[in-house]
Parts: structure tokens; sequence; C-alpha cells
């Protein structure tokens, strides 16, 4: 019922930015980006390998044989980040974001990374980066239980696919 | 071709109907898929509490992946007003691009040059 209550709130974006709109075609999203899709992809198959090989090897003894995969995905989640936050925000919903922020409208959830309820995926893959640094570290102090192992992936997963399914919406 | 209001209403909302509905259904999925996930690792999480206990270890991390849910569930809400708005652009641009065919035909059947679609 939360979670349908934050949703609502949400929609109140898109309607007062329709409703701001004259009889004209409009951008309210950014552009799709071939480059920032195809980066996405490799930090999404990055993370996979690493899952893999965590599992193979999910004792603090094996973290060593680790390390370089956690580097590199690690990395690649935080490179592909940057490329997406420096994406142009289409100047209609910037505008219209900052009109709701300032008159107190913007929802709470989307305010917690600038243009979230428009572009979500800096805000995801930058948690992205946090998790797979919390593995890193928990696996590097005492290993990983199987169950951790199962949360972690669950974790990543659910995020990375979130993003995945944003980007290629984008290609319209 | 004389304009036609009715027409042009109908298949407006014609592509209302096929492409908002595509749109929103592929939000009803993103929805149904990752509240699944959130609820999987609510039980998950459960059992690393039970197992933390037992072992005596791993409370920090029993919090981080509890305040994690809430990030998630976050970030799905984020995502669904994301692609509202971008549900809400393609159905507005098709809705003026056939007006706007609608009325070039019709200027161009009287012999006059049509108009460009403001942007």
């Amino acid at each position: 019922m939360h979670f349908i209550r934050r949703a609502g709130r949400c929609l109140a974006l898109p309607l007062i930015l329709i409703a701001a709109l004259a009889g004209c075609t409009v951008q309210l999203s950014p552009d799709f980006d071939q480059r920032i899709a195809d980066d996405l992809g490799a930090a999404n198959e990055q993370v996979h390998v690493l899952l893999e090989t965590a599992a193979a090897a999910p004792s603090a003894a094996g973290y060593p044989g680790t390390a370089g995969t956690y580097a590199a995905a690690i990395g690649k989640v935080r490179a592909t980040a940057l490329l997406v936050r420096v994406r142009p925000v289409p100047q209609l919903s910037a505008r219209g974001q900052e009109t709701l922020r300032a008159r107190g409208l913007l929802p709470p959830v989307c305010d917690d990374t600038p243009g979230a309820c428009i572009a979500p995926t800096p805000g995801i893959l930058d948690n992205v980066a946090k998790v797979l640094e919390t593995m890193r570290d928990t696996h590097r102090a005492g290993g990983l239980t199987d169950t951790r192992i199962l949360q972690f992936a669950a974790l990543l997963e659910n995020e990375l696919s979130l993003a995945v399914a944003f980007e290629t919406a984008l290609e319209r | 071709m004389a304009f036609d209001p009715e027409s042009v209403t109908a298949e407006i909302a014609g592509t209302l109907r096929v492409q908002a509905g595509a749109d929103f259904q592929r939000i009803r999925q993103i929805v149904g898929t990752h509240a699944a996930s959130i609820a999987a690792q609510a039980e998950l999480l459960v059992q690393s509490r039970i197992e933390s206990a037992a072992a005596g270890t791993g409370s920090v991390l029993d919090e981080f992946f509890a305040d994690q849910l809430k990030v998630q569930v976050r970030h799905l809400a984020q995502t669904v007003a994301a692609m509202t708005v971008l549900t809400l652009e393609k159905a507005w641009n098709a809705m003026v691009g056939i007006v706007w065919t609608a009325m070039n035909a019709a200027l161009s059947g009287a012999g006059l040059p049509g108009l460009p679609i403001p942007h």
C-alpha cells in the first residue's frame, strides 16, 4: 500500500509536465545512447562473471583470486554511471522538475538524486557499485556464505535489470 | 481531401490504445517482477538473520540488506515514474503527428503548403 501511494505521488511529475505542454512535439526523456546501452550491457556481464567467480571461491582464502574480477566490475559500473550522469536532460523536464521542487511539490522519492524520476540510471548504478564494494569487503574479511551470495546476487540483478529496462525503453 | 475531425479522433484513440497500452503493460511487468524479487530478498534476509544469530555475527551486514530493501523500492518507484514520463512523451508526439498529418493532407488537397510540426 505504501508503495502504491509512493508511485501515485511519482505520477504527479509526468502529469504536471504534460499539462505544461503546448500543441507541439516534445522531448521529456533523454535520447537513447547506443554507447550507454553497450556499456551497461558490458557492466551487467562483468557483474554476472563476478557472481560466478565469487560463488566458486567463496571463502576469505579464495578472495585474492577474485580481486581482479571485483575491480573490473566495480570500475566498469562506475565508468558507466559517469557516462550516464553527463547525458543531457531534456530542458522541459529539467525546468518542470525545478518548478516542482521550488514549490515543494516534487515527490520525496524523486529528490534523492538529481533527475531520478526522469532518468533513474545514475542513482541505480551508484548503488550497484556500493553493493559490489560491500560484497568485496565481506568476501575479503571473512568469506561469503551461500545465503550472502544469494542476497548479493538478487540485489544486483534487481538493480541492474531496472537500469537495462529503462535504457532499452529510451530507444523510441 | 477535407479535414475530418471524427476520423482524426478515432485514429488518435486507436493509436493511444495500442501504443500507451503496450508501454503501460511493460511497466506493469517490471513492477510485478521486481516486487516478487524484493519479497524473495525479504525472505532471504529473515534466513540470514537466523544464521547470523546462530553464528553470533553479521548484524551490520543484515542492516545493510534491510536498508537495501528500501533503496530498491525507491529505485523501482523512480523507474516507474521515468517510464511513465517516456510513455506520455510518446503518446503526446503521436497525437501531434496524427493531427498535423491530417491538417496537411487537407491543406495539400486545397492546393496550399503544409504547416511544419512545431517543436
